[in-house]
């Protein structure tokens, strides 16, 4: 077997190879100083990586982040009402528009019911239009002969 | 504030979709500096890093609502750090390398006496080596060694298939292991 490519040798020390992979590049590195050579640079890497101090923020985010945190949760809540509101709003509008539309319909309906003056009633040619002021005596004492 | 160190993760998260402060500052407690070590690292800025991690667990909570279990918790955490500081370094161009000192003659002293001023110095010049990688060698790295994760956890924060998570891992040990051993 020919040395296997660098990236198979990194997945090995991850333990990422399939079993039959493993096995193969296994037996040949057991006999490959090259091989055993980058494998061994692959763990000391890893080792002194994790040796690696590692920085720490030093104070309590969390602690620190909670008016934040509280003034953010107040706001979603307050858009989620918003939205309930406003989810409300339409269904509001339609119902106030057919009450509308129902009463004006009433209306209608009881305008029709409002007595009219029978035709008989009408003179064509009232010499004074209706609602008008008579304008001389004798002209309006005329309407009183006719029918 | 309540102590719900007694929680465990779930019941944290679930809470804290459900509003409850507390216990979204039980969760920030427990990974602050992971991921302040992470973006440290990633950005090569201490004070970058503590504006991103702040940032990243604001963000979190906003989504928060809209996370599912089938994400890992700390991978989404990871992922939103991960995606805030790659912003930045392309902001402000920052993405590639930086001078090493000049005493930084990186030799592998692994064979010789191993007194803990060499160790200090070992790892200070193995930190300088990381932080000239370019920085899509250095945050897979830091999530593999470091943070200990999977390729799969480590394919779900940077949105790539396995494949390209292998490869890339192999690359950037490669590179470390030339820029420690020249």
């Amino acid at each position: 077997m020919h040395c296997p490519p660098f990236d198979d040798l990194s997945a090995y020390v991850d333990h990422m190879l399939k079993p039959r992979a493993r096995e193969r590049l296994h037996a040949h590195v057991e006999d490959c100083p090259d091989c055993q050579r980058q494998l061994q640079a692959v763990y000391t890497l890893r080792n002194r990586l994790q040796e690696m101090p590692s920085p720490e923020l030093g104070f309590d985010l969390g602690a620190r982040l909670q008016d934040q945190l509280r003034a953010a949760s107040d706001r979603k809540r307050q858009r989620r009402t918003g939205w309930a509101w406003s989810g409300w709003l339409p269904a509001g509008l339609a119902a106030a528009a057919m009450a509308s539309g129902v009463w004006l319909g009433g209306l209608l309906v009881a305008g029709s019911a409002v007595s009219l003056p029978r035709a008989t009633m009408v003179r064509v040619f009232d010499p004074v239009p209706p609602g008008g002021l008579c304008a001389a005596a004798e002209l309006c004492n005329l309407s009183k002969g006719m029918p | 504030m309540r102590n719900l160190s007694h929680l465990d993760e779930s019941e944290c998260i679930s809470r804290a979709q459900r509003g409850d402060v507390s216990a979204f500052s039980e969760l920030v407690s427990r990974f602050q500096d992971r991921i302040y070590r992470f973006l440290v690292r990633l950005t090569r800025s201490q004070d970058d890093a503590r504006d991103l991690t702040q940032e990243t667990f604001l963000r979190a909570f906003q989504s928060l609502p809209r996370w599912t279990p089938d994400a890992r918790f700390t991978t989404w955490l990871f992922r939103i750090a991960r995606n805030l500081a790659f912003d930045l370094l392309r902001r402000h161009k920052r993405v590639e390398f930086v001078a090493l000192e000049e005493d930084a003659t990186i030799v592998d002293t692994a064979q010789g006496p191993d007194d803990l001023l060499q160790t200090a110095q070992r790892l200070r010049l193995l930190e300088a080596a990381l932080l000239r990688l370019p920085a899509e060698h250095r945050e897979i790295l830091l999530l593999r060694e470091i943070e200990d994760m999977t390729y799969d956890d480590i394919a779900d924060v940077l949105g790539l298939n396995l494949g390209t998570v292998k490869s890339r891992i192999a690359r950037a040990r490669s590179a470390l292991i030339g820029a420690t051993t020249r």
